[in-house]
């Protein structure tokens, strides 16, 4: 406003009538966005009597353009004006002070009513706009009006307890004193009588206000005086209100907006009872009247003090988040409550968390099973996870289960409803998914083709199967795979079957699930091609024989065995037995005779033969009766070269396996004597057909790894008799001095281990190591 | 196709891949490289997860006289190839 000359020409104006006219010229534009245009005028009536032309002075031609080339000044005086910005700088402390007070002030407002039922607290309808519109008619009262003041509108007296609004006058006025006070120590000393330019400008130019106010000599006495001189009498009041105990207020002010009552205390007290420290003041005024307060002890006071700190700061808290109160709208919710839902449910959930995440839980599953070191937790989440999917009608888990049952069933829904998820493209290869969170970026999505009448067809292919080819083998492998994912991943299913008491019937859900578990074994056993017919005359391997030569068939096979029924595993006992002397871990296994190590890729299948395949075949042997091992051991003999096949390790692990497990029933009595007897002739019989082959066994070279065939010997030791033990002795008796030699010789682990070797041999026959010196 | 109505036929042309799963695997990459080794793994993208591989990278000597390639080999136990790199994939008879 410097450019007015507002500032210099002041000491002039002194002595000039309270009108103020160059302010009010100054400020015209303000005028201009009142919307009470014949208060103004009436006022300006007055205004001109007593205007001393002074403005007229005024070189105001170059000012037609002033509020567009000084933006500035809009904001030097919006400074004051504009009340929405003044109140977000302070929002914070007005936010708390809106809390507080109308915490308190409804209540207060009920017995303010009750206390002036006379003067019915004036509501200013919702409509009420918040513009910069200071309303005229609040200075109807003229400087020298009479104390009752004219009925004003309140502005929304019911106004929510929180966030930025517009201030009345009320509060712009008890604002600017309180700046007054703020501003004590910097603001130039003025005369007092500079207050009486005040009146006018209220009336015309409350933006004015402010700037002018700041020059108010801020001493209590000075205020008293200005008060009783030019205030209108509602601000006097309100200014003697401070001053008087706060119970009196009730009565004053009846149709006090609560912000304003508010605004007013908080402004206003620092000036005229500068007591206690202001935060908690304004809130206790409200509360508890001052000589309350005061009655209370100090401990009391602090405690006091202390409670009520700690409900500004959790109003605060309050007044803070309620700012983002009704950003989302309700739809917005509830997409979030979906989304929220879903994963809930997929979480809890752990077959779809299998499905998904299939890789992880297995791995993870694997870890905990082998690793008992692994922490606790992973442990623990692991299973968990799968068991609070199955122990499902358990108490705890019962808010749980109905939560997922009623979001299952909403996800099923949103499931059935069709989507567009695909998009056909012409020439492409198939068509093209879009992604989502559940699948995201499925690849080219081709319709399977239920080949029609696949099965005749199948029926005339054996015969080019049985000449199969690489790429058919692997085919079938791949097949094998899938049934056998299929089937386990339908095992998985089982846990979302409710849990069947001992007595209980089986549900619809039971019978379906067994269902489709013996349909899915049978297509797994199907795929496997072992049924496929033994052609005795073909020269061609058998399909499973075949397959079994890869060793992905053979890390299968332990997957698949647990799917099989006793009769399905005897079979592919059986089939393997028969066809010993054809399987490539046998057929490879044989050294070459200037060979002392086998080819590693030989080795590599070997070695994963006897770690996926022999397990589960020496699983089923272990329990079989000694009938079913006559009946392989009977096969072998008559199917396989039993000379070619004890040369191998695979070979030598089946014999093993077949006459450690009789000797086993042997042992433990009970076998039918006829079976014994059976079994005695099998056994003679490969000891016949083994005599004088018994050192081809070894594997070449001294120092490689024959455990294995220490083993053999032993369990054929075990079950010999006397001639035979004698002629198994002098048949290994060289090998069991080498190694006795050279079990000296090596380092004392492998020397040790050495002899441990061949005593399992010795100590079978009755003998031991330590014998023989 | 002799397996054609199996239960799984040959759809597309990764199912040909899937044959080789386990399998060694030549695998032709641009900037002149070869790998061979076992597949363990690969997606859509023709990714792959090769373990025990060999690499062959081909150099042409930088030299106007000397044109001669050379060749690199580096043995890698496990490798992924992304498959933005991938020229052609072809089984490889075991050998």
């Amino acid at each position: 406003m410097s450019f007015f000359g507002f500032d210099t020409s002041l000491p002039r104006d002194r002595g000039h009538p309270a009108a103020a006219p160059g302010f009010s010229q100054a400020t015209d534009h303000f005028a201009g966005l009142s919307n009470v245009d014949d208060d103004d005028d009436d006022d300006g009536i007055d205004f001109e009597d007593t205007y001393d032309g002074l403005g007229d002075k005024l070189d105001e031609k170059d000012d037609a353009f002033n509020d567009v080339t000084f933006g500035a000044l809009e904001e030097a005086i919006g400074k004051d004006f504009d009340f929405h910005g003044a109140t977000a700088r302070v929002a914070d402390a007005m936010e708390e002070e809106h809390e507080v007070f109308n915490r308190s002030a409804r209540n207060q407002s009920v017995a303010r009513v009750a206390a002036a039922p006379t003067q019915p607290a004036r509501v200013e309808p919702p409509t009420h706009v918040p513009v910069l519109r200071p309303d005229m008619s609040l200075w109807g009262s003229g400087p020298t009006a009479a104390p009752q003041p004219e009925p004003q509108p309140e502005p929304a007296p019911v106004a929510p307890p929180v966030g930025r609004k517009i201030l009345s006058l009320e509060e712009v006025e008890a604002q600017i004193l309180a700046n007054n006070e703020q501003r004590h120590q910097s603001s130039f000393q003025q005369p007092p009588a500079q207050g009486r330019q005040l009146p006018p400008q209220h009336q015309h130019i409350p933006p004015m206000v402010g700037p002018q106010l700041h020059q108010y000599p801020p001493q209590p006495h000075d205020l008293h005086q200005l008060q009783s001189q030019q205030f209108p009498a509602r601000i006097q009041s309100m200014l003697q209100r401070n001053q008087t105990p706060p119970q009196v207020q009730h009565h004053q002010i009846p149709e006090h907006h609560p912000g304003a009552v508010s605004l007013q205390q908080q402004r206003m007290q620092p000036m005229g009872q500068p007591l206690n420290p202001s935060r908690n003041q304004y809130g206790m005024t409200n509360h508890v009247p001052t000589p309350q307060l005061q009655k209370m002890t100090e401990a009391e006071k602090a405690r006091f003090l202390e409670e009520e700190s700690k409900r500004l700061k959790r109003n605060h808290k309050i007044a803070q988040l309620a700012r983002y109160n009704g950003l989302m709208t309700p739809a917005d919710k509830n997409f979030i409550t979906r989304i929220q839902l879903q994963h809930l449910v997929s979480i809890n959930n752990a077959e779809d968390n299998a499905n998904e995440d299939f890789y992880y839980i297995v791995h993870s599953a694997i870890r905990a099973r082998t690793n008992p070191q692994q922490p606790l937790n992973q442990f623990a989440q692991t299973y968990l996870f799968r068991q609070s999917a199955r122990g499902r009608n358990r108490q705890q888990d019962n808010h749980l289960q109905r939560m997922e049952q009623q979001v299952q069933r909403a996800v099923a829904a949103a499931k059935a409803r069709p989507k567009a998820s695909q998009l056909v493209l012409e020439g492409s290869l198939g068509k093209i998914s879009f992604s989502n969170v559940k699948t995201p970026r499925p690849m080219l999505n081709i319709k399977k083709s239920d080949a029609p009448g696949g099965e005749p067809i199948r029926r005339t292919q054996h015969s080019t199967f049985s000449s199969a080819d690489r790429k058919s083998l692997l085919r079938a492998i791949e097949n094998v795979y899938d049934a056998l994912l299929e089937l386990e991943v339908h095992e998985r299913e089982r846990a979302k079957l409710p849990i069947l008491m001992p007595d209980q019937q089986p549900q619809q859900a039971h019978v379906e699930w067994a269902e489709k578990r013996d349909q899915l074994a049978a297509k797994l056993w199907k795929e496997t091609k072992i049924m496929e017919p033994i052609d005795p005359t073909s020269t061609a391997t058998h399909p499973f024989i075949a397959i079994l030569s890869y060793s992905k068939m053979k890390r299968a096979v332990q997957r698949i065995f647990r799917h099989l029924d006793p009769e399905q595993r005897v079979t592919v006992l059986t089939m393997i037995v028969v066809h010993l002397g054809v399987l490539d871990v046998v057929k490879h296994g044989v050294y070459l005779p200037d060979e002392t190590q086998l080819p590693s890729a030989v080795r590599e299948e070997i070695e994963m033969f006897a770690a996926s395949v022999l397990p589960p075949l020496l699983g089923y042997v272990y329990e079989a009766p000694l009938s079913i091992v006559i009946g392989l051991l009977g096969i072998l003999l008559e199917r396989v070269d039993v000379v070619a096949v004890s040369k191998t390790k695979i070979g030598l692990a089946f014999l093993t396996m077949f006459s450690s497990r009789a000797e086993i029933v042997k042992q433990a009595g009970g076998a039918p004597e006829n079976e014994l007897q059976q079994w005695q002739m099998m056994y003679d019989r490969l000891f016949d057909s083994l005599q004088e082959h018994w050192m081809e066994c070894f594997p070449p070279g001294m120092f490689v790894d024959d455990v294995y065939v220490w083993q053999f010997l032993a369990s054929i030791a075990v079950g010999a008799n006397m001639p035979q033990q004698q002629a198994l002795v002098s048949a290994v008796k060289d090998r069991v001095m080498e190694n006795v030699r050279a079990s000296k010789t090596l380092p004392p682990e492998l020397g040790a281990q050495k002899s441990a070797n061949v005593n399992l041999f010795m100590r079978a026959i009755g003998l031991d190591v330590e014998l023989l010196g | 196709m002799s397996d054609a109505e199996d239960a799984s036929p040959i759809q597309e042309p990764l199912d040909l891949v899937r044959l080789s799963l386990d399998e060694q695997v030549f695998v032709k990459l641009r900037g002149d490289r070869e790998l061979r080794g076992r597949l363990h793994a690969y997606d859509s993208h023709c990714n792959l997860v090769l373990g025990d591989v060999e690499e062959t990278i081909y150099v042409v000597g930088d030299d106007e006289e000397d044109d001669s390639v050379k060749t690199i080999k580096k043995q890698s136990e496990m490798l992924f190839v992304r498959g933005d790199s991938v020229v052609l994939i072809s089984p490889q008879a075991q050998s």
